[in-house]
């Protein structure tokens, strides 16, 4: 179904919400807007999608708000992040087929650049990219959103193992990926 | 044994600047307003503070119910579903109260189908209006007399002061302007009333009266929907 029939559909449900339902989805959306947006981002949707990926998300937690776990609203959208993520960045691999990003030719930034925050994070997205997909929604949960590994393995609907294991793979590739940008530099230095 | 520490803490330096820089991503203010627009949510500029972290000096909001779709920026007609809060409580001061509190008690509302209505211009507000978009638009009925029908009307008026521009005759739109200004003095399409004012006098070529309202505009509502076609407008002006 389309998106905008999605929407459609969905904001009728949340006009007929409960003031109860509405005042959760307020606090929801406070609380965790940007959260849910950044989290897309590190998950690699592009700028131009990440709006509308972001109010996916909430759309799909206003049809399930009477059904989600007072308190559990978090973990939901977090959950629902993850699967919306997925299907976004789907299609923008159809639409972008065969434009790869290129790690190896891009240059570390100097420190000053680094300090540039948009410069780190573009690093940071393209070192990402790099890490296995399913262990990267578990790398950016724990160590940029904050989850436990617990937390983690309730909302992916995972074994605790499993979140665990997926952590540790995605970290040695991360600092693996991180080190091979910092290596040539030491090994340049007189 | 996995640490639990995150590299954020524990990390060599460029790890932790790399995901430090990452955690501290926000979405712009715009994008917070457009996406509670599109889930119901009054985009107030205390909500908008609140979801971003950001201390907003006299954030005043009030629950909220109800979603507007306004023609006037893509939406064709208005879908606002719920109770306005009274007059007094308008506020007609920039940025913080740039739309009237909608209470959170309603009534049931009744979605209802109706009819496409005429082609209308693009806006910024892209998924507002492409959840309006096809052969079926679902708007909210009220009874006659309530605050929704004010709106209706107000967003009526403004319909017929675009229609006007559209036509040719931005003098009869200023007019029809000038009437909803009288009528609906900071009302909730205040940001529409004020966009169509400056279309308004840069197409009647009143460079010196456009330019200055559409800068006003951009520093009361830096984060309208409408902002990139204020800045489209002004642009077009500059000799």
């Amino acid at each position: 179904m389309a998106l905008d029939s999605v929407l459609a559909h969905h904001l009728a449900s949340s006009l007929g919400a409960s003031a109860q339902d509405q005042t959760r989805l307020r606090d929801a959306f406070v609380q965790h807007y940007a959260g849910i947006w950044r989290f897309l981002r590190r998950l690699g949707v592009v700028p131009d999608r990440v709006d509308d990926a972001a109010q996916q998300v909430f759309v799909v937690a206003i049809e399930a708000l009477p059904r989600i776990v007072p308190g559990c609203e978090r973990a939901f959208l977090y959950g629902t992040a993850v699967r919306v993520a997925h299907g976004v960045r789907r299609r923008g691999t159809r639409e972008v087929a065969g434009l790869d990003s290129e790690l190896g030719s891009s240059p570390l930034p100097s420190p000053d650049e680094l300090a540039d925050q948009k410069r780190a994070r573009e690093l940071l997205d393209q070192l990402l990219e790099h890490v296995e997909g399913d262990a990267r929604a578990v790398f950016v949960l724990f160590e940029i959103e904050g989850f436990t590994v617990p937390e983690i393995a309730e909302l992916l609907e995972i074994p605790l193992g499993t979140a665990a294991s997926r952590l540790r793979r995605s970290r040695e590739q991360f600092q693996a990926l991180v080190g091979s940008l910092t290596r040539p530099l030491q090994g340049n230095r007189p | 044994m996995i640490s639990s520490r995150p590299l954020r803490k524990t990390g060599t330096d460029l790890e932790r600047m790399l995901l430090s820089a990452g955690a501290a991503e926000r979405p712009d203010p715009g994008s917070v307003r457009r996406a509670a627009k599109v889930l119901g949510i009054l985009p107030r500029a205390a909500l908008v503070a609140a979801t971003l972290g950001i201390a907003l000096r006299a954030t005043r909001w009030k629950s909220v119910v109800a979603w507007s779709s306004v023609s006037l920026v893509g939406i064709a007609g208005v879908a606002l579903v719920a109770h306005l809060s009274p007059p007094a409580a308008r506020q007609t001061a920039p940025i913080a109260a740039v739309q009237s509190p909608i209470q959170a008690a309603t009534p049931p509302i009744v979605p209802v189908l109706e009819a496409p209505a005429a082609p209308i211009e693009p806006s910024g507000a892209r998924i507002a209006a492409a959840s309006t978009a096809g052969p079926a638009r679902i708007l909210a009925r009220r009874a006659a007399g309530t605050p929704a029908d004010s709106l209706r009307e107000q967003a009526a008026a403004l319909d017929g002061a675009r229609e006007l521009l559209a036509s040719g005759q931005p003098n009869a739109a200023l007019a029809r302007l000038d009437e909803y200004d009288h009528r609906f003095a900071g009302g909730p399409l205040h940001e529409e009333s004020q966009l169509l004012r400056i279309e308004a006098l840069a197409r009647e070529g009143d460079r010196g009266a456009a330019a200055p309202l559409a800068r006003r505009f951009l520093k009361a509502y830096p984060a309208s929907v409408h902002v990139d076609r204020v800045l489209a407008i002004l642009q077009s002006m500059t000799p």
